[in-house]
């Protein structure tokens, strides 16, 4: 009954010194790849609440993190679905004329030619270059093959080269 | 940032460096984690709330699966499900012994929940001289027709109560046994409702209740898997007939307790065959043992010789 005390305050800090580890590399990533810090933090958050409900059961895998870091990338894709299918209604319900105003000028270039980017290298890249992780562990939060991670990747680097480089 | 085909290691850091600057700054993840934990222990009681229910749904629906099969069950492990087969132990006079055999009807035991009987109403219902008013009510016989001669009370002797009434119990109508070629059918009426007590085959025969519901009672006596005789009982005003007693295929002709038995498709309409008071073929030890199907050494014409010997 002692042991059965000590594990649950022991799976607890692993918990937590997860959370602690990486919580913040997650959001900073997915945040980029959304463009909205708020859906990062919901998604991520999300992640984590999932993990901690089964912690027993995710905590014995190979990689908790990358369990985790799958979960709120899914949702995070779940998230850009449901953006499309908004555009499309909103598109859809467009037939008469609406004034619309101009969309605010992005003050980062390279945020604007990341947002023209597709999804899925939105976060392939956002993975890679921002939390650093490798093409193996993209694949793995992606569930895509490590050949499909770096297609999206090489799409990716060719459309924002042009926003590094200087205007002539 | 091991990318083997990147070939531009400046480019990756401008990248890199670009993309983690449009990344925003968070708060301490601790601070964050503490603001969480609140929801993250309801996800966790919410989540134990669906497994609870889950498996109790589960467990629920076994259950009623499991009780939707008993039934079938039952029915397939053929006739006897009350427990007073045990308890009957009603003796067999022997031609030899006297004209008024000696019939011992213990104390049947409670059947079901429902009933109100206590132990101590059998012994009051079955000596009308003890009590008048607790006797039980003799209305429960189907009457007796021309044809079948009226039961004998006389063949009753039931030892008197050792111990003192007791005003409000209510008496357990007296249970009635019906016969037919190949066994008897022992039944009680109990608020207008039959209850199924015990079904008694002869050697050689196999009983199989067929139909038991509250109003209608049907027990078929099969012999090598051929129904040769059956007890039809049902419900009129309150009071058991019996609206079938017939014999089938090659016991056709045999004789019964002193009367021509029927054949097949006569019998329905067929009343008074009730013997209450008729004592059993079998003998103490083979009745308390509820046997329900022998393959006795003795065949169905000499249990017809005796039997109407006795009647």
């Amino acid at each position: 009954m002692q042991e059965g005390k000590d594990a649950a305050p022991d799976r607890s800090l692993d918990f937590d010194d997860t959370f602690r580890r990486c919580f913040g590399p997650m959001v900073r990533s997915l945040a980029v790849a959304a463009g909205d810090r708020g859906v990062a933090e919901d998604c991520v958050q999300d992640a984590f609440m999932r993990a901690f409900v089964r912690w027993k059961r995710v905590s014995r895998l190979d990689d908790p993190v990358g369990w985790v870091r799958h979960v709120a990338v899914n949702r995070m894709r779940d998230h850009f679905r449901k953006l499309d299918r908004g555009g499309r209604a909103f598109a859809r319900l467009q037939s008469q004329e609406v004034a619309v105003s101009a969309a605010p000028e992005e003050p980062n270039e390279l945020a604007a030619m990341l947002d023209k980017l597709p999804a899925q290298q939105r976060i392939a890249a956002a993975l890679f270059y921002v939390e650093d992780l490798s093409v193996g562990e993209v694949a793995d939060a992606m569930d895509l093959s490590e050949g499909a991670v770096k297609y999206h990747l090489h799409a990716a680097r060719a459309t924002l080269r042009g926003a590094l480089e200087p205007s002539p | 940032m091991t990318f083997e085909s990147f070939d531009d290691p400046e480019l990756d850091g401008a990248l890199s460096s670009g993309l983690s600057a449009l990344a925003p700054e968070l708060e301490p993840a601790d601070t964050v984690l503490n603001e969480l934990r609140p929801r993250f222990q309801r996800a966790r009681r919410r989540r134990r709330v669906v497994q609870t229910s889950a498996a109790m749904t589960a467990l629920l629906v076994i259950g009623g699966v499991a009780f939707a099969e008993a039934p079938v069950a039952r029915r397939s492990h053929v006739t006897v499900e009350s427990p007073d087969r045990h308890t009957d132990t009603t003796h067999k006079p022997t031609p030899s012994t006297s004209a008024h055999p000696t019939t011992t009807t213990p104390k049947p035991r409670n059947l079901s929940a429902g009933s109100a009987p206590t132990s101590t109403s059998q012994h009051t219902q079955v000596l009308p001289t003890v009590t008048p008013t607790t006797a039980a009510p003799t209305s429960d016989y189907p009457p007796s027709s021309a044809t079948t001669p009226p039961p004998t009370s006389a063949v009753h002797v039931v030892p008197p109560p050792t111990h003192p009434l007791t005003p409000t119990t209510v008496p357990l109508p007296k249970p009635v046994r019906y016969y037919s070629y190949a066994g008897s059918v022992l039944v009680r009426l109990v608020h207008g409702q039959m209850l199924l007590l015990q079904v008694l085959p002869k050697d050689g025969y196999v009983g199989d209740v067929h139909v038991k519901r509250p109003l209608k009672i049907d027990v078929w006596f099969n012999r090598h898997g051929q129904m040769v005789s059956r007890v039809e009982l049902i419900v009129v005003d309150g009071h058991i007939k019996q609206i079938r007693h017939s014999t089938f295929a090659s016991d056709q002709g045999k004789t019964w307790d002193g009367r021509r038995v029927m054949v097949a498709g006569v019998a329905a309409g067929h009343h008074g065959t009730a013997c209450p008071s008729k004592p059993l073929t079998k003998p103490a030890a083979q009745v308390a043992s509820g046997p329900v199907s022998r393959s006795g050494d003795s065949d169905a014409t000499a249990s017809d010789k005796s039997d109407s010997s006795v009647a």
